[in-house]
């Protein structure tokens, strides 16, 4: 692919340093950055000694390199590891001169420039949608925020832990085929099949009378409570003990409660259900509803923690917290979709609403999320109710309302047919007759609510749009539909094709409603949907005239992660988008709108990665505190910081050390950060030398840099100079063995790695790598604090045993040796120091930031050549301390993010 | 234009076998391709020094004659740890690394010479719980990984159920209207990026052979619509619905899988054993399987893995009983057959890529051996391939990292 730039090729066969300086082939001269006399004898004197053809120390030999055309990437390293000063190693004896340094890497810098910008002419290419796009777009455009369809698409290649890159982003008939799946789900859900809105159906229910809680009242993990004490109706019952001392599900008490619980004074009951266990295959509290209708739903429902201690709920220290989930039709038992947390305050009912989409037949699941698994149900411990000590959430009512529509038919479908009305079909009718799903009943194991359908809604007649003028319609409704799908003006002639489509599906008796489907389907597999125009995109067919078109998508890709709404449109049909002011204006517009979400979940999901953070499962004995809620809050603090820095502009240093902490209450036990209370996220003022708040402090990124069981310096060090500091280690040269971790308490990764160190050709790289790794080692894997390592196998029992709401089993192994010395030499004691060191250097973060920032925003890896103007945007905020909503506009208005030239 | 006038303006062919041929005369060749994402451990895998068995080969023993193990192969390389298993049947190098691009693999190859007789050209198929790495080994010619039907309910549904008469009536009509939502979008390609610049230019190019593979394949529906099905005597399966039961799962895949083949309604298959995520419901198995592949050397987890991998090498046992049980022309369906088994992990606790665990069974090689290469300097796996190729009539000397053929093996 280089063979256009004529000037560019070193040539082969190689050219020896020693003996060749300049080759002339077919009448141009070529010419290798080392071939030239000044660069060559600097080359000679510091480097070929170890990077010869013979030694190849970190496998460059300089002796036979392409040139820079041919091993761009190869210089850039060379470039950067003299400009950091990593090489020459300080142990040789000659160094060269600092300025001598200086004066190649000028001459350096040119070639690569110029290489950089040869290789990759135009910076911003055209890209496909990557499948989070496609399933944002295809919500913003239908009006359906919860569309679920990425699930269908194929997963998006990453380039640089990106998804946005052009580069990765390829397309296959595979894709078309899952394409055209998945928008025909999206239809489903959009179009309405019906004149009127389905009836509402509105249920309160108490507890006590529902199947599985009915179970487990008898079985002793739950306990009647009327007004914040034992209900008398259900008493609290010991059961008998064996041996050793359990007791079974059986014996006098079970019969007893087991017959109380089948009476009507119980079933029938208002009370309270305080629940002592966590949710647990086939013992768990199913509320016993679900939706005939997929629609939204407003679900209410009335939550309080307490302390479980003799026989009776006591005020608990801190509020308990419960979750509603909803579980697919069949699927019950399995994992189901969180809906939302509640808050339940100690003795206090809290009444919690929210309002969310529903499937048809989704059941809704109760899950008390804050009480401990001890290992055995409290129904089978000595004593049940009578002796058990633990947490406990109890829930006074379920409330259920819905579908509700604050307009019939629904946006969605407006979005598709607009006013057209919605009528019988005809039985004269010679049309083949749409597709409709058959209401029904609820299958599975959960009671039958078909008998909560009237029974004219039973068997609906078959309804569909209907149009007495179907050509003039489709055309109506395609030149409002096409600009938006296409996310720029369409001209009459380019409805065309698609209203042939339409008139060929009619003349074959498709229903109106069938024939625009197929031209929605057209059209939302058109190339002008599926593709995002780069900086060069010239096709008349992707490209309008206006190329500020192109700056919206760019924008709104960026900032929600989906299409430009019309607002912006109308900003780029102005030709307004590309002055500063406007550009300005439209970000902090974009930022303000909650569909901003989307972008802090998804950009810190990439840059951070931490879209891996399940890709480990922390191992349940040494890690017994890593549950639901703590997993929750982790998850939930990193966006919601970086949002937070974005939105009050927020000095770049302010990543590292902000503070303040972005927590939930179980997030803040986990801190140790004393006087949270509750589910929701909040900002915590925490002390600005603390160790958290910045992003090296979270759990979080702790967790995913660990693989659940162990922590690795190497693998966290890795981490900290790839993402935060865009100065990613090399990959370890071929044939080196990993190291092989080990937990069984008698040694530690970091005299295991000690010994990796040890070998020279190793420890050039090690020493950038290991110094962060080794400062987090004062975090275990799952983001706690720790002295020692904990041990599965050797090792003293922790002073925290019987102490802890969960089982202690673990044991303390060797201590923890969080300190090191950065490449530099600074040295530094703990994760508090090595922070400070890093935060020093806040115009290098800056730098690193923007780097980040800009791959995601446009599609495109960060060139040698994009770094100076990655530093003019650095420069451009340095008044606000590099404020990171300074660095979004510095970013949109640089041409980084914008060829200055566009056609 | 109409399609069928655009197509054959556009030279594709559209080679079907004709219909109600007379049985071959040469029995079919088939692959099967399996991929174990999290490897075996090798002090189980590998027989020690001298030794001709292990634990693993060991529960194989009853179809010892049926196969070849190998020790001291890998793809060279591939690395990057869990992103080496989209590199499985690939070989293509550093798929970690930023500017990594995939390569067609194996059975890709295979399917474009010799899956151009059966309904399915052909399958990839996986046993899995969510989405993780390499949840598929299928690659494209043009380095797309092949989604993978996950689904037993949905495999069993495309291979052999055939709809009511009204059923495929509607599907005729969702085929052919799905050609004239086509005819748009192939006619709007053909008139994209004539003056694009060069990325966008190949960016559009991968749309324009989308469309057009579609079409094709569209084409080959219509004709494989109007053609009954296979009958089979297997009842239609449900999914297991628990995902830790994996071995379960696996058994009723490569329960489809044997069918597939044996009715010649494919001849390529690539199938993803994947345990992440899973507890597997082994005896003895309390933990998630990719946290225990990291074990740090302890016992009990190394223990709990091993039951595991036990488990998961034993039901392969079972399906290689059960391919060498069915008859074909070639003597057993297994005989037919290539299987192929392995991993792209060499040791799942230090993340290593070298030392791969590699089985390969039937095809009419001769089997029996384990066949030992240099571990400090391991032999291309993709030499194997090559072997596999010319075994299977695809008249290849090389396949991406390939020397040449393997030494050793024979047919």
């Amino acid at each position: 692919m280089y063979s256009s730039f004529k000037h560019t090729r070193c040539g082969s066969p190689k050219i020896r340093l020693a003996n060749l300086a300049v080759l002339v082939l077919g009448g141009v001269v070529l010419q290798c950055f080392v071939a030239a006399a000044e660069p060559r004898a600097f080359f000679e004197k510091h480097c070929v000694n170890c990077h010869d053809s013979e030694t190849k120390k970190g496998g460059l030999d300089l002796e036979s390199i392409g040139s820079e055309h041919e091993q761009l990437d190869r210089w850039i390293r060379i470039h950067d590891v003299l400009e950091t000063g990593e090489m020459p190693p300080a142990e040789r004896k000659t160094r060269p001169s600092q300025d001598e340094v200086n004066a190649i890497l000028t001459k350096l810098k040119t070639r690569l420039n110029s290489a950089s910008m040869a290789a990759r002419p135009t910076r911003i290419q055209l890209r496909r949608l990557t499948r989070t796009e496609f399933e944002n777009t295809l919500k913003d455009l239908f009006a359906l925020p919860y569309l679920d369809i990425k699930g269908l698409l194929p997963s998006d290649g990453r380039i640089a832990g990106y998804d946005k890159i052009a580069g990765g982003l390829d397309l296959s008939s595979g894709h078309l085929a899952a394409y055209e799946e998945a928008i025909e789900k999206a239809l489903d859900a959009a179009i309405a099949t019906r004149s009127s809105a389905p009836p509402v159906y509105r249920k309160r229910v108490y507890p006590a009378g529902l199947f599985k809680f009915g179970a487990n009242l008898a079985h002793g993990q739950f306990v009647l409570l009327k007004d914040k004490e034992p209900d008398p109706d259900l008493p609290v019952r010991g059961g008998e003990e064996d041996k050793k001392g359990h007791v079974g599900f059986e014996g006098p008490d079970f019969e007893e409660r087991k017959a109380l619980v089948k009476d009507e004074k119980v079933r029938q009951s208002r009370s309270a259900v305080g629940l002592l266990n966590p949710n647990l295959g086939g013992y768990e509290a199913a509320m016993n509803v679900a939706p005939i209708y997929p629609g939204m739903y407003r679900l209410r429902v009335s939550v309080w923690g307490f302390q479980w201690e003799n026989a009776r709920p006591n005020p608990c220290s801190a509020p308990q917290a419960a979750v509603l989930r909803a579980h697919e039709e069949g699927k019950q038992q399995e994992g189901g979709r969180l809906l939302s947390s509640f808050t339940a305050p100690s003795l206090q009912s809290n009444e919690g609403e929210i309002f969310t989409w529903l499937q048809a037949h989704e059941s809704i699941v109760f899950d008390p999320v804050s009480i401990p698994w001890l290992g055995l149900r409290i129904g089978q411990i000595a004593g049940r109710g009578v002796k058990h000590k633990g947490p406990g959430v109890a829930i006074d009512w379920f409330e259920i309302e819905g579908p509700i529509y604050n307009t019939w038919p629904p946006d969605s479908h407006k979005n598709v047919f607009g006013d057209l009305p919605i009528k019988v079909l005809s039985e004269q009718s010679d049309v083949v007759p749409p597709r409709r799903e058959k209401i029904r009943s609820l299958g599975g194991y959960l009671p039958n609510f078909y008998a909560d359908i009237p029974p004219s809604e039973r068997k609906p007649p078959l309804e569909t749009v209907q149009s007495l003028d179907p050509v003039n319609d489709a055309r109506r409704l395609l030149g409002a539909f096409l600009p938006r799908a296409f996310r720029r003006d369409v001209g009459e002639d380019e409805i065309d094709p698609y209203l042939d489509l339409f008139k060929k599906r009619i003349a074959a008796k498709d229903c109106f409603e069938d024939a625009m489907r197929r031209v929605y389907v057209a059209i939302l597999t058109s190339p002008e949907f599926l593709f995002v125009p780069g900086d060069a995109t010239e096709d008349a067919i992707l490209f309008s005239n206006n190329p500020q078109f192109a700056l919206a998508s760019r924008l709104s890709y960026w900032i929600w992660n989906g299409p430009p709404d019309e607002a912006l449109l109308a900003s780029a049909r102005a030709r307004a988008l590309a002055r500063p002011g406007v550009m300005r204006a439209q970000i902090d517009r974009l930022l303000a709108d909650p569909r901003s979400q989307r972008f802090y979940e998804d950009f810190t999901g990439q840059w951070l990665e931490l879209n891996r953070i399940d890709e480990t499962t922390p191992d349940p004995v040494l890690f017994p505190e890593y549950r639901f809620l703590l997993h929750q809050g982790m998850a939930a603090e990193t966006p919601a910081f970086l949002r937070e820095l974005v939105m009050q502009d927020l000095p770049v240093r302010s990543l590292l050390k902000p503070g303040f902490a972005m927590l939930t209450q179980r997030l803040a036990e986990h801190y140790g950060v004393p006087g949270v209370e509750g589910v929701e996220v909040r900002k915590v003022p925490v002390q600005v030398d603390g160790l958290r708040g910045g992003l090296l402090g979270h759990a979080s990124i702790l967790k995913l840099t660990a693989n659940g069981t162990t922590t690795s310096p190497v693998k966290r060090g890795v981490w900290v100079c790839d993402r935060l500091l865009n100065d990613p280690a090399p990959p370890p040269p071929p044939g080196i063995s990993s190291i092989d971790p080990d937990t069984r308490g008698t040694t530690t990764v970091r005299e295991q790695l000690d010994r990796h160190r040890s070998n020279a050709s190793c420890a050039a790289c090690h020493a950038k790598i290991d110094a962060p790794g080794f400062a987090l080692e004062a975090f275990d894997p799952v983001g706690g604090l720790r002295e020692r390592y904990r041990s599965n196998g050797k090792g003293d029992v922790p002073p925290e045993k019987g102490r802890t709401a969960w089982k202690v089993d673990y044991k303390l192994g060797p201590q923890v040796d969080p300190s090191g010395t950065l490449r530099d030499g600074r040295g530094f004691r703990d994760p508090a120091e090595f922070v400070s060191l890093l935060a020093a250097d806040d115009e290098k973060l800056a730098r690193a930031f923007v780097s980040h920032l800009s791959r995601y925003a446009t599609g495109a890896e960060v060139s040698f050549a994009d770094r100076e103007k990655v530093q003019r945007i650095v420069d451009a905020t340095k008044a606000s301390g590099y404020g990171l909503r300074s660095l979004l506009h510095a970013l949109a208005l640089s041409d980084l993010f914008r060829n200055p030239n566009p056609n | 234009m109409n399609r069928r006038n655009f197509l054959l303006a556009a030279g594709a062919c559209i080679a079907l076998p004709v219909l109600g041929r007379a049985a071959e005369k040469t029995p079919p060749r088939r692959l099967l391709a399996i991929h174990v994402p999290l490897g075996m451990m090798p002090d189980f895998f590998f027989p020690k020094q001298g030794e001709q068995t292990s634990p693993y080969l060991e529960i194989l023993a009853p179809q010892r004659t049926l196969f070849t193990s190998f020790a001291g192969l890998s793809h060279p390389g591939v690395d990057g740890n869990h992103h080496a298993g989209q590199c499985f049947l690939s070989a293509a190098p550093h798929p970690g690394q930023p500017s990594f691009r995939n390569s067609i693999s194996l059975d890709q190859l295979v399917a474009q010479r010799i899956g151009t007789e059966t309904r399915y050209p052909s399958l990839a198929v996986s046993v899995r719980n969510g989405e993780h790495y390499a949840d598929s080994i299928a690659v494209s010619r043009s380095g797309v990984v092949l989604p993978s039907e996950s689904s037993a309910e949905r495999l069993y549904r495309r291979l052999f159920v055939a709809g009511s008469p009204e059923e495929v009536a509607a599907a005729m009509r969702r085929i052919e209207s799905g050609g004239s939502v086509l005819d748009l979008i192939l006619d709007k390609s053909r008139r994209l990026a004539k003056n694009s610049d060069s990325a966008d230019r190949g960016r559009l190019d991968q749309y324009f052979q989308s469309v057009r593979e579609l079409e094709v394949r569209l084409q080959r529906n219509i004709e494989w619509e109007k053609r009954p099905k296979p009958q089979v005597e297997y009842p239609q399966p449900k999914d297991i619905a628990d995902a830790n039961e994996v071995i379960a799962r696996s058994r009723l895949m490569f329960e489809l899988i044997r069918l597939a083949l044996e009715t010649d309604s494919t001849r390529v298959v690539t199938l993803t054993l994947s345990t992440f995520s899973v507890v597997p419901h082994v005896p003895g198995v309390k933990n998630e399987t990719h946290s225990l592949t990291h074990h740090g050397n302890e016992p009990e987890k190394i223990a709990e893995l091993r039951q595991i991998e036990a488990a998961q090498v034993s039901v392969f046992g079972e399906f290689l009983a059960r391919m060498q049980s069915v008859r074909d022309a070639a003597g057993s369906l297994l005989d037919s057959t290539q299987v192929l088994y392995g991993s792209c992990l060499g040791n799942a606790n230090s993340h290593s890529n070298q030392n791969l665990p590699i089985i390969l069974a039937g095809g009419g090689f001769r089997h029996g051996n384990h066949l030992v290469f240099d571990s400090s300097n391991n032999t291309p796996l993709a030499n194997l391939y090559v072997s596999m190729l010319q075994r299977l009539g695809v008249d290849e000397e090389r396949f991406a990292t390939s020397t040449g053929p393997l030494k050793g093996l024979s047919a």
